[in-house]
């Protein structure tokens, strides 16, 4: 399937992030610093690269800017300090995702997985005037068919409706009351939380880690809108 | 140069050139002057017998010779007469060898004595005298040898006039060349002044230590007595005068050089004006003046300060009395009325310094007071006992910053320590869980095996949140985090958290009631921030609520002030105060069995305070009622509130 390589100085870690993704059918290969990690970078086809940041030697930040320099193979850090400055720099150097120590291995899975079909499809869909797109998120209107990584997803009428509003103004933060009017296409006197707890549902389907999410972001006290894709 | 300037030898030689060619100078100039005065420029050929050094000399000798014809007038015997030989009074008219022979003539052209050479030849012949003897005028015609004779003064001046004639161009060229040599010689000396060899600096001899004004006088003394004897040497003949005017111009010159030389190494070395009688006399008189002033200075500031005010009081009283005395008693009161004006300007300028002084301190006070003494009190320049106390207030000062520096400085060190501590626990809990998820993928044994899996598993989650907890508590009390006020809307953000929180509030049967009095409140608001203090209480809300309760959220908008609160009802009863809760690691159930870290409350109150707004807890009976409190935002704008925001962030002063 696809050869991933790990790379953490904690054993332990990698030893375990073996056994997921082997059960999952991914070949694994460990690197226990930066410089190993590009050694076997060199060698071996990889496919996706879990890499920590805190690493004694070439640390993960610095490895994964050198791997951009002739690679463009996804890479997630592991970071175990969770500072929002750190992920900032991480992402700036290049780095697609990363996961927050301690992780949930259920959770890094699925992160993994968007990666890979990401990285795998190679452009993805054929351009289509009625298909939507941010990042790997893809709604038909059509077909009214709405896609996660390459997944289908089910959305009630409303979501659907929803999504498709944040989908067309992306980047752009609409207020409860202004996707009540063009979702409902009524007044939102009265409407209360209803908006709210659609676009939790919303989130609930379309993203991995729904606390954090990637695409649906609340921006709190003004509204909610739909991170602009690359 | 340098060397020159260093060398006795050279300046007391140059001194005495200088003397030298000073006197040659002056003995040449008047050589020169009288040369002009007998127009012997503009003469090409020597001529004695025109000279006025003839003339004088014809009139010396007419005198002599009246004398002789007078004697012979008066003699009984004129026989003798005859023979000129022995009987002259002055040789010098013996007709033999003078150059000087005469006639006498009375009034009716008759020669009535004569002693003239038919022989001789004669270079002029001259009327040089007339002289009254009994009422009868008799004239002296002279008649001078040609060629002189040798052996008298006519002789030798003309010897002398016609060498000095011949030279006359070299004498007055000699004698520039002298003045300017003599200059040269002069600024020489005024520089190498003061030097000595082997001393660096200006060295002063026994002439320069002596009080420059003592010195000046005795030098314009000198001068004075110099030329008060200097007519004496003129007039006689052409030689004395120059020979005594020339010393004596010598003499002047002399004391004259040695002036300025004092003066120079005095300029030089700085001790002008210090090395005089007066300055002595002045600067001992100000010693006295300026140590009587320092003993009763002393004596007032060893009263207390109360003396003072007193002394000071009766002092003024007094000179207040005595000036409008003056004023009022005395016809020319102009002066006394001055003098009152002068006093009561002194006493406003003191009284406005000693406000000025006075107002300083209170500033620096209060200052003090409201925490802001980093900067110290500049006392210099106060008075005595305000100066004082202005030291004082700058040590309090100093010991409040030192011990505000040393709080930071152990509170930043905490907030470190946790950060690291955590962040070094967080790496073995990531093996823990995912071994612990491993570990429940594994066939299980035994019915314990798959119950200790769940006391671990629920552990170590327990453990996650406590150091995430951690982490966010230390931060958000130490202002570690960035904030970014905007103009955040309530009831949307309520909302917004109301729904992430609905399935929760399902499961533990609530209801929520939200009720606002106005649709759309705004504050200024870090939106990540308010919603993370209102998921800390949210969650405590599902914890400890009971179920089948209704929760409330109510947004008030009250003069300028927004209060959201949310009230519940607890399910096991509060038997701590609200104060306590806010505490960090105290929770509600003394148990401590149900999940969270006690961190709760802490970290929103910490991070609302970071948004300027306030968290209050109350707790009356079963009821638990929080309430965030915030300044509307009205009247506020994005900018003032990032300027604000700089100045709070920026880390403390190291001073």
């Amino acid at each position: 399937m696809a050869n991933i390589l790990i790379c953490d100085d904690e054993k332990d870690i990698v030893s375990a992030l073996k056994i997921y993704l082997n059960a999952e059918g991914y070949t694994t290969f460990a690197a226990y610093t930066g410089e190993e990690a590009l050694q076997i970078i060199e060698k071996q086809p990889i496919h996706l690269v879990l890499m920590d940041i805190m690493m004694p030697g070439m640390d993960g930040v610095t490895a994964t800017a050198k791997l951009r320099e002739s690679s463009n193979v996804p890479v997630i850090l592991l970071t175990a300090k969770g500072e929002d400055t750190d992920k900032v720099l991480g992402l700036n150097i290049g780095a697609d995702d990363y996961v927050t120590k301690p992780f949930n291995p259920v959770e890094l899975l699925a992160r993994v997985k968007s990666q890979l079909r990401r990285y795998m499809q190679l452009g993805g869909a054929a351009a289509n005037e009625n298909v939507l797109t941010s990042g790997n998120i893809h709604l038909n209107d059509e077909s009214k068919m709405v896609t996660v990584d390459g997944e289908p997803v089910n959305l009630t009428p409303l979501e659907y409706n929803i999504l498709k509003l944040l989908m067309e103004n992306q980047g752009k933060v609409f207020s409860s009351a202004q996707i009540y009017a063009k979702v409902w296409n009524s007044d939102a006197f009265g409407a209360d939380g209803t908006v709210a707890v659609h676009i939790r549902h919303l989130r609930e389907k379309i993203e991995i880690d729904p606390a954090n999410p990637r695409y649906l972001k609340v921006v709190w006290g003004q509204g909610y809108k739909l991170e602009k894709g690359d | 140069m340098s060397k020159l300037v260093d060398n006795l030898c050279a300046k007391i030689s140059a001194l005495f050139l200088l003397l030298l060619l000073f006197a040659i100078c002056i003995a040449g100039m008047l050589t020169t002057l009288y040369l002009y005065e007998e127009n012997y420029y503009n003469l090409n050929q020597f001529n004695f017998y025109a000279s006025q050094s003839c003339r004088q000399l014809n009139r010396e000798y007419a005198v002599y010779a009246f004398e002789d014809y007078f004697l012979y007038e008066q003699a009984e015997d004129k026989s003798q007469w005859d023979t000129y030989q022995t009987a002259y009074v002055h040789d010098l008219l013996n007709p033999e060898t003078s150059n000087f022979l005469f006639d006498v003539v009375n009034e009716q052209k008759e020669i009535v004595f004569s002693t003239y050479d038919e022989n001789a030849t004669y270079g002029i012949t001259v009327a040089c005298g007339t002289y009254e003897s009994d009422g009868e005028q008799f004239t002296i015609i002279a008649h001078i040898r040609s060629p002189l004779l040798p052996g008298d003064d006519y002789y030798q001046t003309a010897y002398w006039l016609e060498k000095v004639f011949n030279n006359r161009y070299l004498i007055l060229w000699c004698s520039c060349i002298g003045l300017l040599l003599c200059l040269a010689l002069f600024i020489f000396l005024l520089t190498a002044a003061g030097h000595k060899r082997n001393v660096s600096g200006i060295s002063l001899n026994w002439q320069d230590k002596i009080p420059y004004d003592l010195y000046l006088c005795l030098a314009v003394w000198l001068e004075w007595m110099l030329l008060r004897i200097l007519p004496y040497y003129g007039g006689h003949s052409l030689w004395s005068t120059i020979v005594g005017v020339t010393l004596i111009a010598t003499a002047m010159m002399s004391v004259m050089a040695a002036a300025l030389l004092t003066t120079a190494t005095r300029l030089k070395s700085g001790v002008l004006v210090r090395n005089t009688i007066i300055y002595r006399i002045l600067h001992f008189i100000w010693f006295l003046l300026r140590k009587g002033a320092r003993s009763l200075g002393i004596m007032f500031g060893s009263l207390p300060v109360t003396g003072k005010w007193l002394l000071t009081t009766i002092l003024l009283f007094f000179a207040n009395f005595l000036l409008f005395l003056g004023v009022f008693h005395h016809r020319n009161n102009g002066l006394w009325l001055f003098l009152l004006l002068v006093m009561y300007l002194c006493i406003l300028r003191f009284g406005s310094i000693i406000t000025i002084q006075m107002h300083r301190l209170f500033d620096y006070c209060w200052r003090l007071a409201q925490g802001e003494g980093e900067e110290q009190l500049d006392v210099s320049g106060m008075y005595a006992p305000l100066r004082r106390h202005g030291e004082n207030l700058n040590n309090i000062g100093k010991g409040i910053s030192a011990a505000v520096e040393s709080s930071l400085k152990s509170e930043r060190l905490k907030t470190e320590l946790i950060t690291n501590v955590s962040h070094d626990i967080k790496t073995p809990l990531t093996s823990i869980i995912n071994y612990i998820d491993l570990l429940k993928k594994e066939p299980q044994t035994s019915q314990k095996t798959t119950e200790y899996l769940a006391v671990l598993e629920r552990q170590s989650a327990k453990l996650k949140k406590l150091t995430e907890d951690l982490i966010e508590a230390s931060k958000a009390s130490t202002g570690n985090i960035k904030v970014q006020l905007r103009r955040t809307n309530v009831n949307e953000l309520l909302q917004q958290t109301i729904a992430e929180y609905q399935d929760r509030f399902a499961a533990a049967h609530l209801e929520t009631v939200i009720s606002s009095n106005q649709d759309e409140i705004f504050i200024p608001a870090d939106g990540r921030l308010l919603w993370r203090v209102i998921d800390n209480l949210l969650n405590n809300v599902c914890k400890y609520s009971l179920s089948h309760t209704r929760v409330y959220f109510q947004v008030t908008s009250l003069q300028q002030k927004v209060y959201i609160s949310i009230k519940n009802i607890s399910r096991e009863p509060l038997n701590i105060s609200a104060d306590e809760l806010m505490e960090r690691f105290v929770r509600g159930d003394a148990s401590r069995n149900s999940e969270g870290s006690g961190l709760g409350l802490s970290i929103a109150r910490s991070l609302t305070e970071l948004q300027h707004g306030s968290l209050h807890l109350e707790i009356d009976g079963d009821l638990f009622k929080a309430q965030l409190v915030f300044d509307q935002a009205a009247n506020w704008t994005e900018d003032a509130a990032t300027q604000n925001l700089e100045e709070t962030l920026r880390p403390p002063n190291p001073q």
